[in-house]
């Protein structure tokens, strides 16, 4: 058994031990128990039959994994926000995350001084309390109830949250927030948006903001509903998936300007740090550029064994801040998907668009997103139940523009804090082309079956994984000549056009012992 | 290769500078446009004086208004007249991102107390950027130099100082404009009741307009009979959206018919343009 098997086996058991905590509540005490002795047979075993003992010291990583999960669920006592569920009571504390503006209202998360846990309050739309503010208010607190099929309770728990204030009365700010730099950051993101806003037409401009800065509720619904029917929804995130590709498409950019890829790896931290510093280090944005930075690297390792052990060692640091990610996150499960996709199926799309030009790093654009979605499409109809038809369609014509928008929104938001004259004939430019994408999805979202519910039921979903699974893992030539070029350096290489390699000398393959 | 690209891209951007440039000078027609936003259940009146300057009365309940200045104005981000007829928030609400994203010159309003969410933070705006507040109190004038002739932009209500008044129906606050161009008239009337419209009446303006802003959305608390023979609209303009008031109600649309008003209701015809040529022809634009 080598070495990155077993690290592998242990990093997918702590997260399998994750999941089943995460489900099921377990006696733990009894578990340690079991998992005790298992190590006692281990270790006397060790000598002997090494595959056994390392398979039952993996039982320690399951464990782990649960008791992660136990020791970040909260102690439940008498001073527990859950006892005053149901009553009314008044309270004084601080907005302790960037409040979530949305349609109707505003989501303030609000950390009590009394009990020292949070609290969600809806917000009057135009309430503009600011993170770190000191609010105090009456309020009839409540238990988060399951909405519709959507487990609200897991959503808001992974939070912290286990409290929810719907209508808060008398609400009075007490005192101003410190200044701390995620104030500042946000302070600044308010001065990007409003560049944004006095230089691009709506709603373009909420369309950039989304994009820019995260602010994705601010876009008029029945955009994001035309997006949706059209399978680019994802554009408008800031999702892994988006991260994603905006790294390759930087990574890409860099590479064509001659710089080795070490180089310009660095370059896309650089502009991770950036982006995610503009969206104000939100949590899920770091969640996701993380993400990001690993689909990256497996393009410049692109070697998907060892591409997916870095994914595996990403995914379990998450949850080791975070165990609750892996099951009531769908943001985290699909980031994690498409980037297991840009591992695994990337090569094979790479193959499939050869004859697509690469200027603009349009190909690259292409197979990032189409190994991405595929790998992501049968969760998203297990949790969603849509199915676009005409998603490659759309996201053919609408993916090409993006890499442009990007860049002159960035550019845009620069040349405003110099000078805003000069930012609105950009301005005027984005308002061109992304008028083109918002009519492009209102015109395929118009096509009658356009979008098709279908939902598939969590075995199917589980199916066509491991369907996935036996394509990934068919030993193919291809691996097999990749293997030798690493082993042996000197083996003399023929650069085609395109930078493909072509072994020449011939191998005695018995010499590698694949 | 990479240096034809780099041609190819520096001409473009100076082909779309210019283009800006061009459509930003000549964005002046000689026409006097007045368009009735279709922003659902509320109010949003634009009007484009032949002179190039922008003129804003409401902003609807939501955004949509951003999207129709969009549309209207492209280039142009400057508005020269704000005017809030009345707090209510189908009024004031989409004139918040409208202070947000463009220049406002100045606006006008009646300073009546309100204190819903909207209406404040619309306040605080326009206290922060110090933009001028002018306080509506008929008779008043305001004349925006044209090409030719001005248009003209009179307030006939409040009739008195309502600054710092708390009313029980702040519709009765509203206030009620007519502009004129080459003897054209617009009569815009907010939400005012059939109280407010005798009061007008009273004062003895000449309130024949060619084309009505029927108040309140068509409620039937609003235009009068006595108000409609005073006016005698040629057009009568509901702005209406999908409601549980009862608006437009029936009985108005037929006192309307009867006067021999052609009614124009925004939630069936979406946006409703007029024009007014330099020659003084009204236009219904299609």
């Amino acid at each position: 058994m080598r070495k990155s098997w077993i690290i592998k086996y242990f990093l997918i058991l702590f997260i399998v031990g994750i999941f089943v905590r995460s489900l099921v509540s377990l006696p733990l005490n009894f578990f340690l128990l079991v998992v005790l002795i298992g190590i006692i047979i281990a270790v006397s075993f060790y000598q002997r039959q090494k595959k056994i003992a390392i398979l039952l010291l993996g039982s320690i990583f399951l464990f782990l994994g649960m008791w992660r999960v136990d020791s970040f669920l909260p102690k439940v006592d008498e001073n527990h926000v859950v006892n005053f569920n149901g009553q009314v009571v008044q309270f004084v504390g601080n907005i302790s995350a960037e409040p979530d503006i949305r349609d109707k209202f505003i989501l303030y998360q609000i950390d009590i001084d009394q009990i020292g846990s949070d609290v969600l309050v809806f917000g009057p739309k135009y309430s503009e309390y600011k993170l770190g503010d000191k609010l105090a208010m009456q309020c009839r607190l409540e238990a988060p109830e399951n909405i519709e099929d959507f487990n609200y309770p897991g959503f808001l728990a992974k939070e912290g949250i286990y409290s929810i204030c719907f209508s808060p009365q008398n609400i009075e700010k007490i005192d101003e927030g410190n200044h701390t730099i995620k104030t500042w950051l946000i302070g600044q993101k308010q001065n990007f948006k409003s560049i944004v806003d006095k230089t691009v037409n709506w709603p373009a401009s909420a369309f950039l903001n989304s994009i820019l800065l995260g602010l994705r509720r601010e876009v008029p619904a029945n955009i994001q509903d035309n997006f949706s029917a059209t399978g680019t929804s994802h554009l408008m995130a800031i999702s892994g998936l988006h991260i994603v590709i905006l790294s390759g498409i930087i990574f890409s950019l860099f590479r064509s300007l001659g710089i080795s890829k070490k180089q310009a790896f660095v370059f896309v931290i650089i502009f991770l740090i950036f982006f995610v510093s503009l969206i104000g280090f939100r949590s899920s944005a770091v969640r996701a550029s993380v993400f990001g930075l690993v689909g990256i690297l497996a393009q410049v390792v692109a070697r998907p064994k060892r591409a997916a052990l870095v994914l595996l060692w990403a995914a379990v640091i998450l949850l080791l801040i975070n165990p609750l990610l892996l099951v009531y996150d769908i943001s985290f499960q699909l980031s994690f998907l498409a980037v297991l996709g840009l591992i695994y199926f990337g090569e094979w799309f790479k193959k499939m668009f050869r004859k697509i030009p690469k200027d603009l790093g349009l190909r690259d654009v292409l197979v990032m997103t189409m190994s991405a979605q595929v790998f992501v499409l049968p969760w998203i109809l297990y949790k969603f139940g849509t199915l676009s038809i005409i998603s490659p369609l759309a996201n053919l014509l609408v993916l090409p523009v993006m890499p442009l928008v990007m860049g002159l929104g960035f550019a845009l938001i620069v040349l405003g804090l110099a000078w805003l004259p000069l930012a609105q004939i950009i301005g005027a430019v984005l308002w061109g082309l992304i008028s083109y994408i918002l009519l492009i999805n209102n015109f395929l979202a118009q096509i009658p079956l356009a979008n098709l519910s279908a939902t598939l039921p969590l075995w199917g979903a589980v199916v066509i994984y491991m369907i996935y699974a036996l394509f990934i893992y068919q030993p193919s030539r291809q691996i097999i000549l990749e293997k030798i070029n690493i082993n042996k350096k000197s083996t003399e290489k023929v650069l085609t056009k395109d930078n493909t390699e072509i072994v020449t000398e011939v191998i005695d393959l018995n010499k590698y012992n694949l | 290769m990479k240096q034809r690209w780099f041609y190819i891209i520096l001409i473009l951007i100076v082909i779309i500078v210019l283009i800006f440039l061009l459509v930003r000078q000549n964005s002046n027609s000689d026409e006097l446009q007045v368009v009735f936003f279709d922003v659902g259940q509320g109010d949003s009146h634009f009007i484009r004086t032949p002179g190039g300057q922008n003129i804003l009365i409401d902003g609807g309940p939501d955004n949509t208004v951003l999207e129709k200045l969009a549309k209207y104005i492209p280039f142009d981000d400057t508005i020269d007249l704000m005017i809030l007829t009345h707090p209510h928030s189908d009024h004031v609400t989409g004139l918040i991102e409208v202070l947000r994203r463009y220049n406002v010159a100045r606006v006008l309003v009646t300073g009546v107390i309100h204190t819903t969410d909207e209406y404040l933070t619309w306040l605080d705006i326009i206290k922060n950027k110090n933009i001028k507040f002018d306080q509506a109190i008929a008779p008043m004038q305001y004349i925006f130099e044209s090409p030719g002739e001005p248009v003209v932009l009179e307030v006939l209500y409040p009739d008195r100082n309502m600054s710092g008044e708390s009313l029980a129906d702040v519709n009765e606050s509203s206030v009620t404009v007519m502009i004129s161009y080459k003897a054209k008239k617009f009569l815009f009337t907010g939400d005012i009741s059939d109280d407010v419209e005798r009061r007008i009446i009273s004062h003895g303006a000449d309130l024949k307009a060619d084309v009505l802003k029927v108040a309140h959305q068509g409620s039937d608390t609003s235009s009068s009979q006595e108000f409609l023979d005073a006016t005698r609209p040629g057009f009568a303009v509901i702005p209406v959206g999908e409601n549980d008031y009862g608006h437009p109600s029936l009985r108005i649309i037929r006192r309307l018919e009867r006067t021999g008003a052609k009614i124009l209701r925004t939630d069936k015809l979406g946006d409703i343009k007029f024009t007014v040529s330099k020659e003084g022809r009204l236009v219904l634009e299609k």
